[in-house]
């Protein structure tokens, strides 16, 4: 005798399909969901760029504007704004006030990177925050520490320096990145800048990079002990 | 309708993940997020995230193993919605995930695994639970529960007639 809790119904062929069996059906409809899921992971991850993060540090309520003379600034033109860029998917905010990146026994060239914080009238501002971060030299971010990241204030006239290594290439999901000093910028009276710098000491590096803004493409140039020394200056639209 | 034994079996060991996951944030948590997680904000946040994994891990273990098709369907919903959010914070955070080797790969792998591994097997799972739902009542197998209530009317029923 057939127990009735665990008789299976017949099924003949004019009944409609055993509802728990899978079909061709449900596999177009996890495929569709596989890619939803995708396409939100990245829409959550593209966020990023769409709403960075802003600066968390302190800027003092008016700046305070001294005129001087302007030093040439190869890769933007007198009131040319600096080009934004994008972020990238490692910035930390809240790093440590530092202006000398180096760690000690570091293997990299050393690099001196200065230049000015200017409106777009050219007057340089004093107070500015500049927020770097780079990959060290062996092409890798520091995601748990501050090793490579720090922000720091400019001069009252505007100037800033930091002293760094030679940023290098690396492969970030299979795409080649060419090598590039991160840097958000903002003064008091103006709106926040987020932009990369690259260097031109590597002509067949920076062809091979398909999107690079050249207006961000500094001179690099040889300094006292074997090290290298940049110059960029950056200019930021006033908002008030 | 009983749903499908594959049905228990995804609930049940993402389930038995979800535990592990939560018993991992208390017993070791740097396993999973290094040093870092001795600091006392993040010890916070992995604290939460490991009683709410907890959690929903029992529950789906207990669907797994009593639940009929409309608790199984509750849980893998809610389960769905953990899969629908975790790549995108995996991915949000990508850096943390490539620490060394800052090429993304381990943060993709594990997203691509969340999706696969949990995602597919889920959306699945939910569609034939929804379609065990919609069935006609009394047009195939009973629930347990209610095969219990037949069995025990039958008498009753019986009696009555005659």
């Amino acid at each position: 005798m057939t127990d009735p809790t665990t008789r299976q119904p017949a099924i003949g062929p004019g009944d409609p399909p055993d509802p728990r069996r899978l079909n061709r059906r449900d596999a177009l409809v996890a495929g569709g969901g596989a890619l939803g899921l995708f396409a939100v992971g990245f829409g959550v991850f593209g966020s990023k760029f769409v709403f960075p993060h802003p600066l968390v540090y302190p800027l003092a309520d008016s700046a305070t504007a001294q005129p001087g003379p302007l030093s040439a600034t190869p890769t933007s033109g007198d009131d040319d704004e600096t080009n934004e860029y994008e972020e990238g998917p490692f910035y930390a905010p809240n790093t440590p006030e530092k202006t000398d990146f180096r760690v000690p026994g570091h293997r990299g060239r050393d690099l001196l990177l200065r230049g000015r914080v200017l409106d777009t009238a050219g007057v340089g501002l004093a107070g500015a925050v500049l927020d770097f971060w780079q990959a060290n030299e062996d092409g890798a971010y520091d995601n748990v520490g501050y090793s490579y990241r720090g922000h720091q204030y400019t001069r009252p006239d505007g100037s800033y320096e930091l002293r760094t290594v030679v940023p290098v290439p690396y492969t970030f999901a299979g795409f080649w990145r060419f090598p590039h000093i991160h840097v958000k910028v903002q003064g008091p009276p103006t709106r926040l800048l987020t932009t990369q710098l690259f260097f031109d000491n590597d002509p067949n590096g920076y062809a091979r990079n398909v999107n690079i803004d050249r207006s961000l493409l500094t001179a690099m140039r040889s300094g006292p002990g074997g090290s290298a020394e940049v110059t960029f200056d950056f200019v930021l639209p006033r908002t008030r | 309708m009983t749903p499908p034994r594959w049905s228990r079996a995804v609930v049940g060991l993402l389930g038995a993940v979800v535990v592990a996951l939560g018993v991992l944030c208390f017993a070791a948590p740097t396993a999973l997020f290094g040093p870092d997680s001795y600091r006392i904000p993040v010890r916070v946040s992995i604290g939460l995230l490991g009683a709410v994994a907890g959690g929903l891990g029992v529950a789906a273990l207990l669907a797994a193993a009593t639940g009929t098709s409309d608790t199984l369907r509750t849980v893998s919903s809610a389960l769905l919605v953990v899969t629908t959010i975790a790549p995108g914070v995996v991915l949000y955070n990508i850096g943390y995930f490539d620490t060394v080797a800052t090429s993304g790969v381990r943060a993709l792998s594990l997203s691509v695994g969340i999706v696969l591994g949990a995602g597919v097997p889920l959306i699945l799972n939910l569609r034939v639970l929804h379609r065990i739902r919609s069935q006609p009542a009394g047009s195939m197998e009973q629930e347990p529960a209610l095969r219990h209530a037949d069995e025990v009317d039958q008498p009753v029923r019986e009696a009555h007639r005659s």
